[in-house]
């Protein structure tokens, strides 16, 4: 589609989110707050696929900042909006730390590091139940304090405020990914040789990108942990990291809105198919194998392959016709 | 004076000594050539010189600086550049995307002011893009600045690596084969584009097989063999060696 159409959808789908809490409550509106969390947390994933790097730690990192403000607000009694920047800090200083390892590896090894470190996130929780509380996770977390009289315990205001999060970090990706700092990122992509002939630092460009994706991931932690009003080892397992990569591989890593389109897709088969729960990951687990197998480029390469096949009919057609 | 010195430099892969104590001298402003049979260590001796080896033995040495441990984007910014051998480019962006991409490490701005997009950068941005094809038009590439790299024939690929390097700001350019599979006139075209960039300025270091395009191009030759210099001098004294006539059949009496 061409920019004109782009904006008009995309104005659309913003418009439609910000009216959604005046036409529903309840499950609907719980639907959309967990999908615009998985917004954030796919599309910073899909930063770091840019680079080929598939991470495994991202659920970890997601916990990281989930946990941090978590514990700030409920053990310290920090506010909100003190808790959140520190959380979301953290989480780049873990992945930063994370960072010297992980990147000395490339492609499945870095699946594997990256699937290590998250692991041994994760497993630090469960170990210090006195901090982290284990299964049962850490206490009622609040909703955060009321602005201009306004209380976030109402489902409906929370919702805006992760309206607000969501589309402030979609904005901040889509920006860095067509800045120069982008396009040095596709250059490094492309050849990372060459890039590193031409005196870019790819390290320092791979560093940057995994800690930032991380950050990201911090948010997205918060967002959900105080949505939840818990952080358990249960939210951020492997299970959400995989899911995070299916929606990703779906929806096709080609464009920005790929793996948006894709988490999207996937969330309303779910929603559609409520009562099979049980058969989620059986679900998911078809889908990504078809897709992979049949349309590796997901689904936002349907439209160019729709396209250039509807071409080709055309042109056998006109043979025909020529020699007929 | 002397920007590049190599001293005592070896590279071993187990027991194969690719480079076998090469002490090597290039002077500011010189176009020297670096020749020898295949699998001698040119281009083993490129990638030392670039930080993409490190040396097993011996140091490197740019503009009085010791740079033997330093990585090639940090030589890359001192001013060390090259090609490779296998004509490598970006090949999924267009001509123009390369040449401007390259400009990286002379941009002069933060990676902050990247990101805002502040109107210093756009600013930097626009004489980027001029710059960008300024370097196209000198290596006759301006009408193919929107091709996607990877569709433009072999000559023209050749063309825009050595563009790549020129828009780095090199104060030397290590040239791996930069001719190979080109048609003679697309070769004295290159060399032609090679001489000038030589008269500019920025000191160059050849390698390429094509006997009649290095002795026709290059002021001073050195001869590599089995991982060591064998021989340097001007191309008639070269051509004249017998060491180098032995390892090197083919020098000839004809040159461009």
């Amino acid at each position: 589609m061409n920019r004109q159409t782009k904006l008009i959808v995309l104005s659309a789908l913003v418009a439609f989110l910000c009216l959604l809490p005046v036409a529903t409550t309840g499950y609907v509106l719980d639907v959309f707050v967990f999908l615009l969390i998985n917004l954030i947390l796919v599309a910073s994933y899909r930063f770091m696929v840019n680079l080929g790097m598939w991470s495994f730690a991202h659920a970890s990192l997601m916990g990281i900042g989930g946990y941090t403000a978590g514990l700030l607000v409920t053990r310290a009694g920090w506010p909100f909006w003190g808790a959140l920047p520190a959380a979301i800090l953290a989480s780049f200083l873990v992945a930063l730390i994370i960072s010297l390892l992980v990147l000395t590896t490339r492609g499945f090894y870095f699946f594997l590091s990256t699937l290590a470190a998250g692991q041994a996130i994760w497993w630090s929780w469960i170990l210090l139940p006195n901090i982290f509380g284990a299964y049962a996770g850490i206490g009622v977390i609040p909703r955060p304090e009321p602005m201009g009289g306004i209380s976030f315990d109402n489902p409906a205001t929370y919702y805006y405020l992760v309206l607000a999060f969501t589309l402030l970090s979609l904005i901040i990706l889509y920006r860095l990914e067509k800045s120069r700092i982008g396009a040095t990122i596709s250059a490094i992509r492309s050849n990372e040789e060459l890039s590193e002939a031409m005196g870019i630092n790819t390290v320092r460009y791979r560093t940057m990108v995994f800690v930032i994706a991380s950050a990201f991931a911090g948010l997205a932690g918060v967002l959900f942990s105080f949505y939840t009003r818990t952080a358990t080892v249960v939210d951020y397992s492997t299970n959400y990291a995989l899911n995070v990569l299916v929606f990703v591989i779906v929806g096709g890593t080609g464009g920005f809105f790929g793996p948006l389109i894709g988490v999207s897709v996937l969330t309303a088969i779910r929603e559609a198919l409520r009562g099979f729960n049980e058969f989620l990951p059986f679900i998911y687990g078809g889908i990504l194998i078809i897709v992979v197998l049949f349309q590796p480029g997901g689904l936002v390469a349907i439209p160019p392959r729709v396209s250039s096949l509807v071409k080709k009919l055309g042109r056998k057609r006109s043979i025909r016709h020529t020699t007929a | 004076m002397a920007m590049l010195e190599l001293m005592g430099v070896t590279k071993s892969f187990g027991k194969l000594m690719a480079v076998n104590d090469v002490k090597l001298s290039v002077d500011q402003g010189e176009l020297r050539g670096l020749i020898g049979p295949n699998g001698s260590g040119k281009t083993t001796l490129f990638n030392l010189i670039t930080g993409f080896m490190k040396p097993t033995k011996g140091k490197i040495i740019w503009k009085g600086e010791d740079i033997t441990r330093q990585s090639p984007h940090t030589r890359a910014e001192k001013g060390i550049v090259r090609t490779f051998q296998i004509t490598t480019l970006l090949k999924d962006m267009t001509a123009a995307q390369n040449v401007n991409i390259a400009h990286h490490c002379h941009l002069g701005i933060s990676l902050f002011q990247q990101f805002l997009g502040m109107r210093k950068m756009r600013g930097r941005e626009r004489l980027i893009e001029q710059k960008a094809l300024e370097i196209l038009g000198k290596l006759d590439l301006a009408g193919v600045r929107d091709e996607i790299a990877a569709n433009l024939p072999h000559g023209h690929q050749e063309a825009l690596a050595l563009a790549i390097a020129i828009a780095a700001e090199p104060e030397l350019i290590l040239l791996d084969e930069p001719v190979t599979g080109m048609n003679p006139v697309e070769k004295m075209a290159m060399m032609q584009k090679i001489r000038m960039l030589n008269k500019n300025g920025v000191t160059i270091l050849l390698v390429d097989h094509d006997m009649r395009a290095v002795l026709g191009t290059c002021q001073k030759l050195t001869v590599l063999n089995f991982g060591h210099i064998i021989a340097e001098g001007t191309p008639e004294e070269i051509c004249k060696n017998k060491d180098v006539v032995e390892a090197y059949l083919g020098c000839g009496t004809q040159y461009a």
